[in-house]
């Protein structure tokens, strides 16, 4: 697997480059890394959290930390699965916190247009679709662990010695636990899933 | 599960493709012979496709515009930047024990004692956008001002005199699972040693009693002390302490440690007194205008130095400083260059980023294509998949190329991804033009009035599909292509072709789309049976139509047509 970046494009030199301004404080460079990344790292935090603020805080709060601890990067080693660990670890302790996983269901849509002033279409995004409202369901239900793992390779398509990064544990206990991921959201779909599976 | 068939993980495992040559060889063989394993593959595939969909969400590009101002301001103002970096240390220690600890600090909790994190609440940042803007602005132009004064974290310090004492209350190092006593202690006891600077380089007569300098923990937690090792991102223990001895070091040392984390060597900031005083006055100058702007503040009050004298003038030259020459200025926020603004795409002047990845039309030959973006630029390390039969996984090279190991068929789905762009999803037909029209990730379509050029609802197009997303009314026109193809070839093959194409529209739509989508792939089915009445055929097309029939509301028109094709089969 390799380790490209997982970035929006930009013209911009190479992620490496911008890390080592940034660690020499360069500013400009690290929010050229923001922008670069802000969609992954937002499009994360949304999967596990599910609400807008949440995904927000969260997304914001991640390029915070990444700041305060680019010093501690090492070169070369690829920048999203960095900041997408940054991102679980958040989510992680906020599902903790509140002593509950996330929401099931999508804050209003209507009301997340006017909070951030964005004239969207709330039928865009709204579950129309019964079998996706049924899946959220579903993957809401799922443990924490396994959300991020299905949102880290399902989603941002991350490999697997990247989600064994960004998640902190071995890369074999990725490949068991995303299978396992798969045959809970599976079984779950199906309408046999316990309760208790956690 | 019979132990003959293939594990969960064995499946997971070959939808991902990282199985080594000999393991999927093995499963592959296992697969073509057992149908019920090939379900199972073809279900998980299904569920992450599936997933794809309904577990998406991009806020936009008005939302991404300004994102890295707000993550500037936040550094800037938010003393949590710092403080929390413990706690992030060790939540990123790993999905074990360690993390535990971080739980009662919920992410979101700082915000309701910070008394700037009204300035970043969705609410709050249009209102006052200015107001953040010039927070950041003030610290920029204390930057260049003070010569490399390096401001962000100087604004976080002058903040955190308001801040440490929840921060520091609120960052309780509980983790203590291997972290050493006196790793707690410069935790605990730093910030208050910090403050007791930044106040007094802020200013002279900074409340006193409450903050007790501490120069001998400062010694203690000085970098040198500690464990800084390059990967301590990795290393559970390590990276809280490096983590507070960044900390530590940046809080207890008044102006190189305001060069960011980093390592601070290359920007060497003698504090002289200069230096010092100007940033005082910055400082005072940005509790000021937060003081002045917010509702209410509810932080300690002294911790707002007073003011010094010709306030507005320095506040007057900073900012045109920053116009001038601040890089972050430029990049971050504040006033944009146009020099600057034309590379940085989706920054704040409202350019879409880049955030759309097509296929090339027609370089898709036998088993090779080529993932780039609408500027045409090469994609790297896209995922592309197929879904189907025979599922496949292979990732774009450098120049964005790819190549299967054997051709897509017709029917099956192309999958391809990129962190950052809209997921691309192309049934594979025999038409040679693989054009894909691809939905920017994000789009806010016309109104948004941010990506005019691809605004989705630009080509009026009367028909039931005019209002999906392009991803759809890609995947529609290419089941018309395809149902052109078989009115011409009037083969089951290409009606069975054409089945795929528009269930794969029917999976994406719903309502009035779904039931065009549906009665079309009926149609469909119901041609290539009519052309090569096979029994198994015969038998979907009756199951078909028994889901379409349950399906489809009753004063659906083509329900009729389709209740006579039932009683035709029926009567066979």
């Amino acid at each position: 697997m390799d380790s490209a970046p997982r970035r929006t494009l930009d013209d911009g030199p190479d992620d490496t480059s911008l890390v080592q301004a940034s660690q020499r404080g360069d500013q400009a460079a690290f929010g050229q890394l923001v922008r670069r990344y802000q969609r992954a790292v937002h499009r994360l935090a949304w999967t596990l959290t599910r609400s807008q603020s949440d995904a927000d805080d969260l997304a914001q709060e991640t390029f915070v930390r990444a700041w305060g601890a680019i010093g501690r990067f090492e070169l070369g080693l690829p920048v999203y699965p960095w900041l997408a660990r940054i991102v679980t670890n958040q989510a992680f302790s906020l599902f903790r916190s509140r002593k509950r996983r996330p929401e099931t269901s999508i804050e209003p849509l209507v009301e997340q247009g006017q909070q951030w002033g964005i004239d969207d279409d709330p039928a865009e995004h709204t579950a129309t679709n019964e079998r996706d409202a049924r899946l959220r369901a579903c993957f809401a239900q799922l443990a924490p662990e396994h959300q991020a793992v299905l949102a880290l390779r399902v989603m941002q398509d991350l490999s697997y010695d990247e989600i064994a990064h960004a998640l902190g544990v071995p890369a074999g206990t990725v490949m068991s636990r995303l299978s396992r991921a798969r045959a809970d959201l599976k079984r779950r779909m199906a309408g046999e899933a316990s309760e208790d599976a956690s | 599960m019979s132990h003959d068939h293939l594990a969960d993980e064995q499946l997971s495992a070959r939808l991902d493709g990282v199985l080594d040559a000999a393991d999927e060889a093995r499963i592959d063989s296992h697969l073509a012979g057992c149908e019920e394993c090939a379900a199972r593959l073809e279900s998980f595939a299904a569920l992450d496709g599936s997933l794809l969909d309904a577990i998406d969400h991009d806020p936009g590009d008005a939302y991404f515009a300004d994102f890295a101002d707000r993550v500037a301001a936040r550094i800037a103002a938010d003393p949590k930047g710092e403080a929390a970096l413990a706690r992030e240390a060790a939540g990123v220690a790993g999905s074990g024990g360690a993390a535990d600890a971080d739980a009662p600090v919920p992410v979101a909790k700082p915000r309701a004692t910070n008394p700037f994190a009204w300035l970043f609440t969705p609410r709050g940042l249009a209102f006052a956008g200015s107001a953040a803007v010039l927070v950041a602005a003030v610290g920029l132009g204390v930057q260049w001002y003070g010569q490399r004064g390096a401001v962000v974290s100087t604004l976080a310090g002058s903040v955190a005199t308001e801040q440490a004492a929840p921060s520091q209350s609120s960052d309780p190092a509980p983790q203590a699972m291997s972290a050493p006593v006196t790793d707690s202690m410069a935790s605990t006891q730093a910030a208050p040693s910090a403050v007791a600077t930044l106040d007094a380089s802020a200013a002279k007569d900074a409340a006193p009693g409450t903050r007790p300098d501490r120069p001998a923990v400062a010694q203690q937690a000085a970098p040198g002390t500690l464990p800084l090792s390059p990967r301590a991102e990795l290393a559970p223990g390590a990276s809280r302490n490096v983590a507070r001895a960044r900390e530590t070091e940046r809080r207890s040392t008044p102006a190189p440690a305001l060069a960011p984390p980093p390592v601070a060597t290359s920007a060497p900031a003698p504090a002289s007194a200069n230096v010092t005083q100007q940033e005082g006055v910055a400082m005072s100058e940005v509790g000021q205008s937060i003081e002045s702007s917010k509702p209410k503040a509810t932080s300690a009050p002294e911790a707002v130095p007073p003011q010094p004298p010709a306030r507005a003038k320095v506040t007057d030259a900073l900012t045109q400083s920053l116009r001038e020459n601040s890089p972050l200025g430029k990049s971050l926020g504040g006033a944009p260059a146009p020099a600057a603004a034309k590379r940085d795409l989706g920054f704040r002047g409202g350019r879409a980023e880049a955030s759309r990845m097509s296929l090339d039309a027609g370089v898709l030959t036998d088993r090779c294509g080529l993932v780039r973006d609408t500027r045409g630029t090469p994609l790297a390390a896209a995922q592309v998949r197929v879904s189907g039969a025979q599922p496949a996984n292979t990732r774009s090279g450098a120049d964005g190329r790819y190549c299967f190991d054997a051709a897509p068929r017709v029917g099956d789905t192309l999958i391809e991804l990129h962190v950052g762009f809209e997921p691309v999803r192309l049934p594979i037909t025999s038409i040679a033009t693989l054009a894909v029209n691809m939905e920017p990730i994000g789009t806010l379509g016309d109104k948004g009035g941010m990506l005019t050029g691809f605004a989705s609802k630009a080509a009026p197009t009367p028909d039931v599909y005019a209002s999906q997303s392009d991803v759809v009314r890609a995947a529609v026109t290419a089941a018309r292509a395809q149902a052109a193809l078989a009115a011409r070839e009037r083969t089951a093959e290409s009606y069975e072709k054409l089945v795929v194409l528009w269930d794969d529209v029917a999976e994406r739509t719903s309502g009035a789309a779904t039931y065009d989508a549906r009665f079309r792939s009926l149609s469909a089915l119901h041609e290539a049976h009519a052309i090569a009445p096979e029994s198994a055929r015969a038998d979907r097309l009756r199951h078909a139509i028994e889901s379409f029939v349950a399906a489809t509301p009753r004063t659906l028109p083509e329900r009729a047509t389709v209740l006579r094709w039932q009683q035709e089969l029926r009567s066979r």
